[in-house]
């Protein structure tokens, strides 16, 4: 379900903000490697607070920020 | 080896010279080649301008003109020509140094030198331009005192130091780190053209980078980054944006041995102070003491910083800085939170996206310039990745068929990148002062 909403979201903030057709992820996709910039990363973690109600980047106390997208779906799922 | 930080006594000449001939001020060049240049450039008395130089060349003019030159004015590289003429307009420039090759013009090897005879001359101004972005920036006075009272007086031997410069060496934080590089005699690695994070953890772990400065949000992007391993840094200082615990306990984790700073300063003030104990805000005790040399108060729920070594005034502008008994206001609004200030924002309420600073009325302005809104009020979103975002708040005249969508590409035209509003409202009316302004 969560990473239903990731993927939906990350695919229409990186249209819009780069103007062109997201690449295909998978799990072991770097967050910061997809061309989508950090203004962009931002925006999709902001979206996502919208959309689920939480941030997990403001609620952690983990000891290391997700690097891959299953990372990003696990810490998602954990504070949900 | 030690810098003294009595600047009348101090020669930075002499501890230059007395460094070991093969030690490296940048990779590829040593001190001792850099101090020939330097004897070989005729600056004295001067105002001296510069701009779009590289690294060897900047390091090159900065310490001549602290040697001998009358002042030195910075002038970041993506100023454009007009903007740079109108803000020199008052000042009569002896020497304006543009550009990578332009320099040899200046160089007169028959002069031997100025320098030998004006070894302890500290005197000279260091100009830095403040961070506007579509707004002219003001150009701010220090001196070489006031830039480098924050750097350490203890015995410093930087034969491993090598410290990674991710800022532009024109302006404040990026020529912090300069000093801080060039008085430990460490080795400066000029990483600022390496904006993919990739290639800037590479650079950063071939060149065996052991000190770093960078914003909080650099230090996520790097800290999200699968590369980040292979930095081994003793030295990790944070600035230019509000640091939350997050990135610190991250960075705590990943680099437990390291000394781990976040500073305050700002062009205005120059280095106010420093936190070292791995929190957030600093603690409330500096309101009597920040152990930095610099006095600090809290009037009205902003912060005023008083630095004896502080020049603190604007160069060719009306507005002075806002002075009372020596405190200069910051604009930065503090709350106090049991033992501990926290930041919370500027008064003014300059967005700052990852450490781009926007004036909301710039945003607005652009809002307004679409056809059918009729009002427009921006703030900042608070944002766990780069501080904040701008969000955006418009009336329009009919909402039925209003595309947002287009709204944005038309931000996108006329508005830095980070500084197009990531969240668009309609809303029915915005509040507005007596005054006929829209509240904030």
């Amino acid at each position: 379900m969560i990473k239903q909403v990731i993927d939906e979201c990350f695919r229409e903030v990186f249209i819009e903000i780069m103007g062109g057709p997201a690449p295909d992820i998978n799990e072991n996709s770097v967050l910061l490697e997809t061309g989508l910039d950090s203004i962009g990363f931002a925006i999709l973690v902001t979206t996502l607070e919208g959309k689920l109600g939480f941030d997990p980047f403001s609620l952690s106390n983990e000891a290391q920020y997700p690097i891959t997208f299953g990372e990003f779906y696990e810490f998602y799922e954990k504070y949900k | 080896m030690s810098f003294m930080k009595n600047t009348s006594n101090f020669s930075i000449y002499h501890w230059l010279k007395q460094l070991p001939p093969e030690r490296q001020i940048v990779p590829g060049i040593t001190y001792e080649q850099l101090l020939k240049q330097v004897n070989n450039l005729s600056v004295k008395n001067k105002i001296v301008v510069i701009q779009n130089a590289d690294i060897a060349e900047f390091l090159t003019v900065l310490i001549a003109a602290i040697l001998s030159a009358k002042k030195i004015i910075l002038l970041p590289d993506e100023l454009t020509r007009d903007a740079s003429e109108a803000l020199l307009r008052d000042v009569d420039v002896d020497l304006y140094i543009n550009g990578s090759g332009k320099l040899s013009s200046a160089l007169r090897p028959d002069i031997q030198s100025c320098c030998e005879q004006l070894k302890k001359r500290n005197d000279c101004k260091i100009v830095i331009a403040t961070s506007g972005t579509t707004q002219s920036p003001k150009l701010v006075e220090h001196s070489f005192a006031s830039l480098t009272n924050s750097v350490s007086k203890k015995k410093i031997d930087g034969a491993e130091i090598r410290w990674g410069l991710v800022y532009d060496f024109n302006r404040f934080a990026g020529l912090q780190v300069v000093f801080h590089s060039m008085l430990a005699g460490a080795t400066l690695l000029p990483a600022y053209k390496h904006t993919d994070t990739s290639r800037l953890i590479e650079y950063l772990s071939v060149n065996r980078c052991t000190h770093l400065s960078a914003t909080p949000t650099l230090w996520r992007k790097m800290l999200m980054h699968p590369a980040i391993g292979s930095l081994q840094l003793d030295k990790i200082t944070l600035g230019g944006e509000i640091v939350h615990p997050d990135v610190l306990q991250k960075l705590v984790a990943k680099f437990p041995e390291a000394k781990i700073t976040h500073i305050y300063a700002s062009t205005e003030v120059g280095v106010g102070f420093s936190v070292t104990d791995r929190q957030a805000g600093f603690p409330i005790s500096y309101l009597d003491n920040t152990k930095s040399g610099v006095d600090i108060k809290i009037d009205d729920g902003t912060l005023w910083v008083r630095n004896v070594d502080s020049v603190g005034k604007y160069l060719n502008d009306k507005d002075s800085l806002k002075i009372s008994e020596g405190y200069v206001d910051t604009g930065d609004k503090v709350k106090i939170e049991g033992n501990r200030v926290f930041f919370i924002g500027r008064r003014s309420g300059v967005i700052n996206i990852g450490g781009n600073k926007i004036h909301p009325e710039q945003v607005e302005e652009v809002l307004l310039s679409f056809p059918d809104v009729l009002l427009a009020r921006s703030y900042p979103i608070l944002s766990s990745i780069v501080g904040n975002l701008v969000g955006a708040e418009i009336v329009v005249s009919k909402e039925t068929n209003f595309d947002v969508a287009k709204l944005k590409t038309h931000c996108r035209k006329f508005l830095p990148k980070f500084a197009v509003p990531a969240r668009i409202s309609l809303v029915q009316n915005l509040k507005n002062h007596k005054s006929g302004k829209i509240e904030r």
